[in-house]
């Protein structure tokens, strides 16, 4: 078989417009890389011509596509790279992963950028870039005008200093203004000042615990304050893996005041609180940044992923070796892995379609806002960028990880993830099977 | 099986330690031979932390059991050379050893330590998290000196929020029935309240009205310093216990005392002072940990 030869999925169900399930079921026409029709299945169908994949009633969902992940490559190699990254992610049945650039040496000029385009072009996966807002992310100055430039052009799909903390102000003021909307500054919100070494949320646990706590006021005072400048510059702001109810709160004012915000929240901040660091006495896995907060923070993010005011789920695929994160809990690093359950922890939380309007539709469409690429729907004239998802509970493996780090977040329930990829189309090409 | 975390003992855990921490006493003080109770075991102890009371009373615990007690000099150990924790523990974790004796500045250690590894962990303070074996010994205290360590109101003054021995008294003594006030000046409290049941306040005197026992905690001076906010002597004016203030009640320190920040000089001394008898009794209690920890089930 040639795998880019037109192909018919056929029998699958779809996410219709309120992010339910289909009833009805499907066949999607692939050919030269785009989807070429969406039709009603018809009993006996048979298309000459076209490649044929029985869907067996299983749920077609657009690639999935992740803002936020860490590979390591250049620099930490040890913990992920590029190919394991990729691999991990189609294993968990993304197209499309955005990057951050806190690799070393940090993306913060374009050349750098160029070459980790280079770099990406021959793997499996789309691969997206993002730079530094400062020059080495050392929060103190930002990149070049030109830089910023040049980078966009090249291809570089927003700015971030994601893990670190700009200095001043000013400089996400200046930098919104010459973005004018066209990338996104990608914020990291976390007002430095406040942070005082702390490893995990400020409050009743972190005082049992006698460890030093990251108040929520560093985030929301961040969030408050960019999202102003925002409003203030009409430059479009992302705001990166929200944590607290309050941010959720402050996002919904800015979006009813039509500031040009959108959001993100990982699929541990909607699953754990800190409580998971009490009862695992310490264990390092629940160690992230942001830190898990409260119950009361887990469910006001939940809900304002359902109702529209955070727009996306992204993982914050953060990788570290066994050695580093096989540590005391302040001093192991802070970062758990994402890509290869992400799907299956959301729609245990929000369901299949909506799962699939927050991992896929969504943040391809912020990809398409940014770049035109047309992805993140099931629609004539979009690139076939496909995971079909059979509707069955799951657990995740530790000899199915594809990622060179194995920390997942497992939960003791058996079976609790919702909804397996099994299948990955990239561009009209069957890249994974399960 | 280890011993790291006050919060996982229950009533009777407690009551069965006391008991035999005082079995011990009794039968040192009666010169009763006693070294069969760890004969053939060796304990190490490992200190992340500067410690001289605590090391060397269980060194003297575990010998006068019988045990081998193996000082490990972290300073002079692979640690210094770069070693991680985790390396160091899995080494001792090869050697044919019956129990490590923790110290270590990060709390989660004892607990990290544990995980680790496949012999017991015995808790003696990590970060300011636990210090269980200190608390015990303070209740074996308490009830020698007062009969029992049910219904008391029990008042801790000082820095609470940089104290393991404050953490794990909590959880102690709420177990024992008690009630615990825990005071001193809003630097030196959490800032969110632990919500174990405690009851949380600034002033002094009311901490210490109908107070049966008033433990203070050490004040690290360089933490004073640290905050703009206060300054000795305004410690001292607010928060010192004193032969005034103390009343009727009992008064201890985990210790090293600082002799006129925490408490008036010369109080330590005084008729109402349990110091003493706590570094006294501290030794019984670390053996009845060990033994019942570390020992062989059927004695």
């Amino acid at each position: 078989m040639n795998k880019s030869s037109p192909m018919v999925i056929k029998n699958i169900k779809l996410k219709d417009d309120a992010s339910k399930i289909s009833k009805e079921s499907y066949d999607v026409f692939i050919k030269n890389s785009l989807i070429q029709d969406v039709i009603k299945s018809r009993i006996d169908g048979h298309y000459e011509n076209y490649f044929e994949v029985d869907g067996k009633g299983n749920i077609m969902s657009p690639g999935f596509v992740d803002l936020h992940a860490h590979f390591r490559d250049p620099g930490f190699t040890y913990k992920e790279d590029l190919k394991s990254g990729s691999n991990a992610a189609i294993n968990g049945g993304f197209t499309t992963v955005v990057l951050m650039p806190n690799t070393q040496p940090a993306i913060d000029n374009p050349d750098i950028l160029g070459n980790q385009l280079d770099r990406s072009n021959n793997l499996p996966i789309r691969l997206l870039h993002t730079g530094c807002l400062t020059q080495q992310r050392k929060g103190e100055a930002l990149l070049d005008f030109k830089d910023f430039k040049s980078m966009i052009e090249k291809g570089c799909v927003g700015f971030s200093d994601d893990g670190d903390h700009l200095k001043d102000s000013i400089m996400i003021e200046h930098a919104l203004r010459f973005f004018s909307g066209r990338v996104p500054l990608m914020d990291h919100a976390e007002d430095h000042l406040f942070l005082d070494e702390g490893v995990m949320n400020e409050g009743v646990v972190s005082s049992r615990l006698g460890l030093k706590g990251r108040p929520k006021d560093a985030e929301i005072r961040s969030v408050k304050q960019n999202l102003d400048i925002a409003k203030k510059t009409g430059g479009w702001i992302h705001l990166q893996h929200l944590s607290c109810g309050e941010s959720v709160d402050l996002v919904n004012e800015a979006k009813i005041n039509g500031v040009d915000v959108t959001s993100e929240v990982t699929p541990h901040h909607i699953s754990y609180t800190e409580d998971q660091i009490e009862i695992h006495k310490f264990n390092s896995q629940f160690k992230v940044n942001p830190p898990l907060r409260t119950e009361n923070d887990r469910i006001k993010c939940l809900e304002g992923l359902e109702n529209g005011v955070i727009d996306v789920v992204a993982t914050d695929h953060a990788p570290h070796s066994d050695i580093e994160k096989r540590n005391v809990f302040s001093d192991a690093p802070s970062g758990i892995n994402g890509l290869e359950n992400a799907f299956g922890v959301v729609a245990s939380k929000i369901g299949i379609g909506k799962a699939i309007e927050k991992m896929a539709k969504n943040p391809g469409s912020i990809i398409k806002r940014i770049s035109g690429l047309k992805i993140g729907e099931i629609r004539r004239g979009y690139i076939a960028d496909l995971t079909m998802i059979s509707n069955e509970n799951w657990i995740l493996d530790l000899d199915d990880i594809k990622s060179k780090s194995k920390n997942y977040l497992m939960n003791e329930k058996k079976n609790f993830l919702k909804g397996k990829p099994i299948m990955t189309i990239f561009g009209g090409k069957l890249i994974h099977h399960d | 099986m280890s011993f790291i975390d006050t919060g996982n003992l229950n009533n009777q855990d407690i009551q069965r330690l006391m008991n035999k921490a005082g079995y011990f006493k009794k039968t040192f003080l009666e010169k009763k031979p006693i070294t069969k109770y760890l004969k053939g075991k060796i304990i190490t102890t490992l200190f992340f932390e500067p410690s001289t009371r605590t090391r060397t009373s269980f060194e003297i615990a575990g010998k006068i059991l019988g045990a081998e007690v193996i000082n490990l000099q972290v300073n002079h150990s692979a640690v210094k050379k770069g070693e991680s924790f985790l390396d160091t523990i899995r080494t001792l974790n090869s050697m044919p050893i019956d129990g490590i004796i923790l110290r270590h500045p990060k709390s989660g250690s004892a607990y990290f330590a544990h995980q680790n590894l496949d012999i017991p962990v015995i808790n003696a303070g990590d970060g300011s998290f636990e210090h269980p074996t200190q608390v015990l010994g303070d209740l074996f205290t308490l009830k020698e000196a007062l009969g029992k360590v049910k219904n008391l109101k029990v008042t801790i003054v000082g820095d609470v929020l940089h104290s393991r021995v404050a953490r794990s008294s909590i959880k102690a003594y709420l177990k024992m029935g008690c009630d615990i006030t825990i005071c001193g000046p809003v630097e030196f409290l959490p800032k969110f309240n632990f919500n174990y049941g405690e009851v949380v306040t600034e002033n002094l005197s009311e901490a210490l009205k109908d107070a049966d026992v008033v433990m203070t905690l050490r004040i690290q001076n360089e933490r004073l310093h640290e905050s703009e906010k206060m300054n000795l002597n305004r410690y001292i004016s607010d928060y010192q216990i004193n032969k005034e203030n103390l009343g009727q009640a009992k008064l201890m320190h985990p210790g090293p005392v600082n002799q006129g920040v925490e408490i008036e000089i010369g109080l330590i001394n005084d008729y109402r002072s349990l110091i003493g008898l706590q570094v006294n009794n501290g030794l019984f209690m670390k053996m009845a940990i060990l033994q019942d920890y570390l020992g062989d089930q059927n004695e």
